[in-house]
C-alpha cells in the first residue's frame, strides 16, 4: 500500500460486492471515497447508475448502509475542499439530499466524477495518477582553500579558554591512560628474564647433563615442573598487571575521549556562535560580493571540519605524540645504546614526509578547488533549473557536471598517487627500524649486554612507536583541511562590520521624519555612484525617485536605510547626523518593502511581526487586514500559523509583497521606504499592492522607487536622477511641463503601456 | 471592527445546509464558513466568516463571544471544516529517509500516507507535532510524549 490512499483495501472490496449484490451488478462508474461520513478511513463507495446515485458505506453493526438517491431529484452536486478534506454535496431544490467526504488524495476522482454526473454519461474509468515525491536536497558549497597554514590553528585556543577545567582535565586523562599504555610491555621483560628464560635454562641443563640416565632426566624434569609453580607463582600477578593496565586503559581513554569530544563541541559552537554574530555586523556589500553557499559552508562544514579535527585528530596526535615520547623514553631508559641504533632510521621518516608535504598540500589545494567548481556548478543550475528546463538544455548540464567530475578524479588520482606512495614507504621505513632493532638487539644479546627479556619488551615498544608514526603521517591530511577551514572562519572574523557605531552614539527615542541628504557622494570603488545629492525631505512628504537604470537609485535608498555610509557629504534625520547615532536605534524607525519580498521560514504571524515580535495577535491581525493580506491568510490551512517562507507554503508574488507591507505596518515606521515594490508583479497584484501601499504611505515621509511612473502619481514631488546627479525635481505636472528627462521617460511609457494594450 | 462583547449578527443553517450570516439590518450572507485566524496557536481565538471567494465579511474576535446555540453551531461548523486526523500510534515509517510512507492509527483509523520532505514534520509548541502529506492533508500528534514507545522511538527517528 502506498501514502496515495486511504482506507483499507479490505472495506472497499467489501463495499463493492455490497453494491453490486444490491444493484445486480456493479456500474461501470463508481467513486471510491476514502472517508466515511463520519470522516473515518473506512470509506464510501458511491456509484452512478441510469437513474441513480447509489451510496455504500460499513455501518457499525458490521453490515452496510446503502443509500440510493434518483438522479432527477439532485439539481447541484459538487464538491468542496479546505485543508486536506473534501465534501461532496448532493442538493435537491430546497434541501441536502447527502453529504460525503473524502480526502484531497482522491480529489481528481471526484472531480471526474461530478463531471460525468453532469454530462449524465455513465462510463470513463479514472484512476488517480500516482504523487510523485518531490526530492529535497541542498548542494554542500565548498569554495578553494586559500594557501593553508598550519599555524592558523593555534588561533583557536582562545576559544578554549572558557573550558580550561574540562580542557585541563582533559590533558590529564589523556597522560594517565598514555602513561598507563606504556605499562604492558614493561611486564613482559620479568616475565621473560625471571620466569621464562630461567625455567628454561634449568631444563635445558637437565636435558643435556650427560651424567643422567634418560629415567633420572625424566624424574628430573618432572620434579622441576612440580617445583615451577613457585617460579610461575608470579605469572598470574603479572598477567593481571598486563590485563589491569588493559581495563584501566581502555577507561581512561574513554573517559579522555568523552571529555575532549565535548570540549571541541563546545569550542566549535562557540567559534560558530562567533562567526555568526560577527557576520551579521558586516556590511551589504560583503553579503553581495560572497556566494551563500561559501558563507552557509564556512559557518557549517568549516567549524564542524575544525570540531573533527579538535576531537578526533589533535586528540589523536597528542597522545601518540606522548605516546611516542613515552616509549622512546622506555627505549633509552632499558638500553641507550640500541634505541640510538633503532631509531636512526626516524630522520628517513622525517625526510619522506618533509620532502612529500609540499606537493601534498598543493594537491589538496587543486582537489578543493576542482570540487568547488563542482559544487559551483551545482549552485548555479539547480535554482536555475527552470531555465534549463525551458531551453531543454538537460543533457547539456549532466554533461557538464560529469566533465566537471571526471577533472575531480583526475586531481584525486594525483594526489592519490603521492599519498599512496607516502604512507607504505613510511611504513617500510618503519619495518626497516624492526630490522635494526632486531639486529643490534641480537648483537647486544650475543655481546652479553642485555637479555632477551630487555629485547622482547624494547620489540614491544618499538613496534608501538612506529604504529604511531605511521599514524601521525596520516593525520597530515586533516590537519591541512582544518587549517584550511580556520582560515576561512578567521577571514570573517578579521573583517570590521561595514557601518561602525559610534564610540558615544545619540539616544533616538522617536523621530519626527525630516529626511536632509546635504552633497552626498557614493563611490563603489572606483566608480562614483552618486555625486553631490542634495535634498530635503520634510515630515510624511512622499517623493518618488526616478531615472534610467544605473541612475544610482537603489544606492540612494541604501545610504537613506544606513546599508552603506556616504564616502562623502552627511546625511541628517531631524538634523541629527546619521553616523552619530546606532545603526539599531535607526532603523527602528525605518519601514522597507523591498522589489523581492524575503519571507522568513516560520509561520505567517512570525513574519509579519518580524520587526516587532512582542506584537499581539489582535495587531498583527489588524496590520494583515490594512494591508489587504487577511483574505488570503485565511484561505491557508493553518490561517495565521500557517508555514512561510523558503521551502514553506508557496505564496505568489503578490501575496509575500502584502506579508511584508504588513510587516512595514506593524512596526509603525516613520519613514518608509519602496523599492520597486510593485514592479515584479502583474497589474492587478499591482493594484492590489498599491491599495495596501496607499494606506501604509499615509503621514510617514516616504521615499520610493518605482520603475512604472504612473504608480508615483501620489508623490508630492519627484525627483530625477541620471548619472548619479539629480537633473530635475518637482511635481509630475511640473516636470512635464518643463520638458525635460522625466517627460521623455514618461512619454516613452504612455507609448509603451499603448503598445501593450493594443496588442 | 465588531462590538467587543457580543457580534452584531447571528448565524443559522437553512434547509440546503448552508451556514446563513444575517446582520441586524436584515442582510444576509448565504453559505459562509468560519474559518480560525489561529488554529494552533490560539484555537479559541479570532473567528472569521469567509463567503464563497474567501473574503472576510464578518468576524468574531473570540470564539466564546457567541452565546449558545450560535456558538455551538459555528464550532460545529468549523469542525466540519477541518480534517485533522490524530495520530494514536505511529505503526511504522519507512525508509526513515525521505520521501517516507508512515502507517498510523488515527483517531479516524488506520491509515497510511506519503511524507515528501522533513519540512512536512513540523513541531509545535515542543510536544506537538504536525505532519502535511503529500496531499496537503495534515496530521496531528497533540503531546509525542503521551504515545507509546515505539511510537516514541519512529518519532525521534524523523524529528
Amino acid at each position: 500500500m502506498t501514502g496515495k490512499e486511504h482506507g483499507t483495501r479490505n472495506s472497499r472490496e467489501a463495499l463493492q460486492q455490497a453494491l453490486a449484490r444490491t444493484l445486480g451488478s456493479l456500474p461501470a462508474r463508481t467513486l471510491w471515497l476514502d472517508l466515511d461520513s463520519r470522516r473515518r478511513f473506512r470509506g464510501t463507495l458511491l456509484a452512478l447508475t441510469a437513474g441513480e446515485l447509489v451510496a455504500v458505506e460499513a455501518d457499525d453493526g458490521g453490515g452496510v448502509d446503502i443509500r440510493r438517491l434518483s438522479r432527477s431529484d439532485i439539481v447541484e452536486l459538487a464538491g468542496r475542499d479546505r485543508a486536506g478534506l473534501g465534501t461532496l454535496e448532493a442538493r435537491s431544490r430546497d434541501r441536502l439530499l447527502g453529504r460525503w467526504h473524502y480526502t484531497v488524495a482522491v480529489a481528481r476522482d471526484v472531480g471526474r466524477f461530478v463531471e460525468d454526473f453532469r454530462r449524465h454519461g455513465p462510463e470513463g474509468e479514472g484512476a488517480a495518477p500516482g504523487m510523485p515525491g518531490e526530492e529535497g536536497g541542498e548542494p554542500e558549497d565548498l569554495v578553494p582553500v586559500e594557501k593553508p597554514r598550519v599555524g592558523v590553528l593555534f588561533r583557536l585556543l582562545p576559544f578554549a579558554r572558557p573550558h580550561l577545567a574540562s580542557l585541563a582535565l582533559g590533558v590529564l586523562l589523556t597522560l594517565a591512560s598514555t602513561g598507563i599504555g606504556l605499562v604492558p610491555p614493561l611486564l613482559t621483560w620479568p616475565l621473560v628474564d625471571e620466569v621464562l628464560t630461567p625455567y628454561q635454562e634449568q631444563t635445558r641443563g637437565i636435558r643435556e647433563d650427560a651424567s643422567k640416565s634418560p629415567e633420572e632426566v625424566r624424574q628430573s624434569l618432572e620434579t622441576l615442573r612440580e617445583s615451577g609453580t613457585s617460579t610461575f607463582g608470579r605469572v598470574p600477578w603479572l598477567l593481571a598487571g598486563m590485563l589491569g593496565a588493559a581495563v584501566a586503559a581502555w577507561l581512561l581513554s574513554w573517559a579522555q575521549g568523552w571529555v575532549l569530544a565535548s570540549l571541541s563541541e563546545r569550542v566549535s559552537a562557540g567559534l560558530r556562535n562567533r562567526t555568526y554574530a560577527h557576520l551579521q555586523t558586516l556590511s551589504i556589500d560583503y553579503f553581495t560580493a560572497r556566494r551563500t553557499g561559501d558563507l552557509v559552508s564556512r559557518i557549517s562544514s568549516d567549524t564542524d571540519r575544525i570540531c573533527y579535527f579538535l576531537s578526533d585528530t589533535l586528540t589523536d596526535f597528542t597522545t601518540d605524540l606522548l605516546m611516542l615520547v613515552g616509549s622512546a623514553g622506555m627505549l633509552f631508559y632499558m638500553d641507550p645504546v640500541l634505541a640510538a641504533a633503532t631509531l636512526g632510521t626516524l630522520p628517513m621518516v622525517f625526510l619522506t614526509t618533509w620532502a612529500t608535504r609540499k606537493r601534498l598540500s598543493e594537491g589538496f589545494l587543486r582537489s578543493s578547488r576542482t570540487w568547488a567548481e563542482m559544487t559551483a556548478m551545482l549552485a548555479d543550475t539547480i535554482p536555475g533549473i527552470k531555465v534549463v528546463k525551458a531551453f531543454a538544455q538537460e543533457r547539456r548540464e549532466v554533461r557538464r557536471f560529469e566533465e566537471a567530475n571526471a577533472r575531480i578524479v583526475a586531481t584525486n588520482n594525483q594526489v592519490n598517487r603521492l599519498w599512496t606512495f607516502l604512507w607504505p614507504t613510511v611504513g617500510m621505513v618503519n619495518q626497516l627500524g624492526v630490522v635494526v632493532a632486531w639486529a643490534f638487539g641480537a648483537w647486544r644479546v650475543w655481546d652479553q649486554q642485555i637479555t632477551v627479556g630487555v629485547l622482547t619488551a624494547f620489540l614491544a615498544y618499538i613496534a608501538r612507536f612506529y604504529s604511531r608514526i605511521e599514524a601521525m603521517t596520516r593525520m597530515g591530511g586533516s590537519t591541512q583541511r582544518a587549517a584550511a577551514s580556520a582560515q576561512r572562519i578567521f577571514e570573517v572574523l578579521d573583517r570590521t562590520p561595514g557601518v561602525p557605531d559610534p564610540p558615544r552614539p545619540v539616544a533616538v527615542s522617536s523621530i519626527r521624519g525630516e529626511v536632509e541628504l546635504d552633497r552626498v557622494g557614493f563611490r563603489y570603488g572606483s566608480r562614483r555612484v552618486l555625486e553631490d545629492v542634495t535634498l530635503r525631505i520634510r515630515p510624511g512628504e512622499m517623493v518618488g525617485i526616478v531615472g534610467p537604470t544605473g541612475a544610482g537609485k537603489t544606492t540612494l535608498l541604501d545610504l537613506i536605510c544606513r546599508f552603506r555610509d556616504p564616502t562623502e557629504g552627511t546625511i541628517r534625520v531631524d538634523g541629527i547626523d546619521l553616523r552619530s547615532m546606532t545603526v539599531l536605534d535607526y532603523r527602528r524607525h525605518i519601514g522597507i518593502v523591498l522589489q523581492e519580498p524575503f519571507l522568513f521560514y516560520g509561520t505567517i504571524a512570525d513574519n509579519i511581526a518580524y520587526g516587532r515580535p512582542e506584537a499581539t495577535r489582535d495587531e498583527i491581525v489588524a496590520a494583515a487586514r490594512a494591508a489587504r493580506a487577511h483574505d488570503f491568510i485565511l484561505q491557508l490551512p493553518e490561517g495565521y500559523d500557517s508555514i512561510v517562507g523558503e521551502r514553506g507554503q508557496t505564496l505568489s508574488g503578490g501575496e509575500r509583497q502584502r506579508i511584508s507591507i504588513a510587516r512595514a505596518i506593524l512596526i509603525d515606521p516613520r519613514i518608509l521606504v519602496l523599492d520597486e515594490a510593485t514592479s515584479s508583479v502583474d497589474t492587478r497584484t499591482e493594484m492590489e499592492i498599491q491599495e495596501a501601499l496607499d494606506h501604509l504611505v499615509q503621514g510617514r515621509t516616504t521615499i520610493a522607487i518605482a520603475h512604472r511612473l504612473s504608480t508615483l502619481r501620489k508623490a508630492d514631488r519627484l525627483v530625477v536622477l541620471e548619472g548619479g546627479r539629480v537633473v530635475e525635481e518637482g511635481t509630475h505636472e511640473a516636470l512635464l511641463a518643463g520638458g525635460g528627462l522625466y517627460k521623455t521617460l514618461w512619454e516613452a511609457q504612455v507609448h509603451q503601456e499603448e503598445q501593450r494594450r493594443k496588442a | 471592527m465588531m462590538d467587543p462583547v457580543r457580534p452584531d449578527f447571528e448565524v443559522f443553517v437553512d434547509a440546503l445546509g448552508r451556514l446563513v450570516l444575517r446582520r441586524p439590518d436584515g442582510t444576509e450572507e448565504v453559505g459562509v464558513m468560519p474559518v480560525r485566524a489561529f488554529p494552533l496557536s490560539d484555537p479559541g481565538g479570532l473567528v472569521t466568516f469567509c463567503d464563497a471567494d474567501g473574503r472576510e465579511v464578518a468576524s468574531v474576535p473570540r470564539l466564546d463571544r457567541l452565546q449558545g446555540d450560535d456558538r455551538r453551531l459555528v464550532e460545529a461548523e468549523i469542525a466540519r471544516w477541518e480534517f485533522l486526523p490524530v495520530i494514536r500510534r505511529v505503526r511504522s515509517i519507512s525508509p526513515v529517509d525521505y520521501p517516507s510512507v508512515w502507517e498510523v492509527e488515527t483517531d479516524r483509523g488506520e491509515a497510511s500516507f506519503l511524507v515528501p520532505a522533513d519540512e512536512h514534520v513540523r513541531l509545535v509548541r515542543e510536544r506537538g507535532v504536525l505532519v502535511t502529506d503529500a496531499h496537503g492533508i495534515r496530521w496531528w500528534v497533540p503531546d509525542r510524549r503521551a504515545l507509546d514507545r515505539a511510537s516514541r522511538r519512529w518519532l525521534s527517528r524523523v524529528l
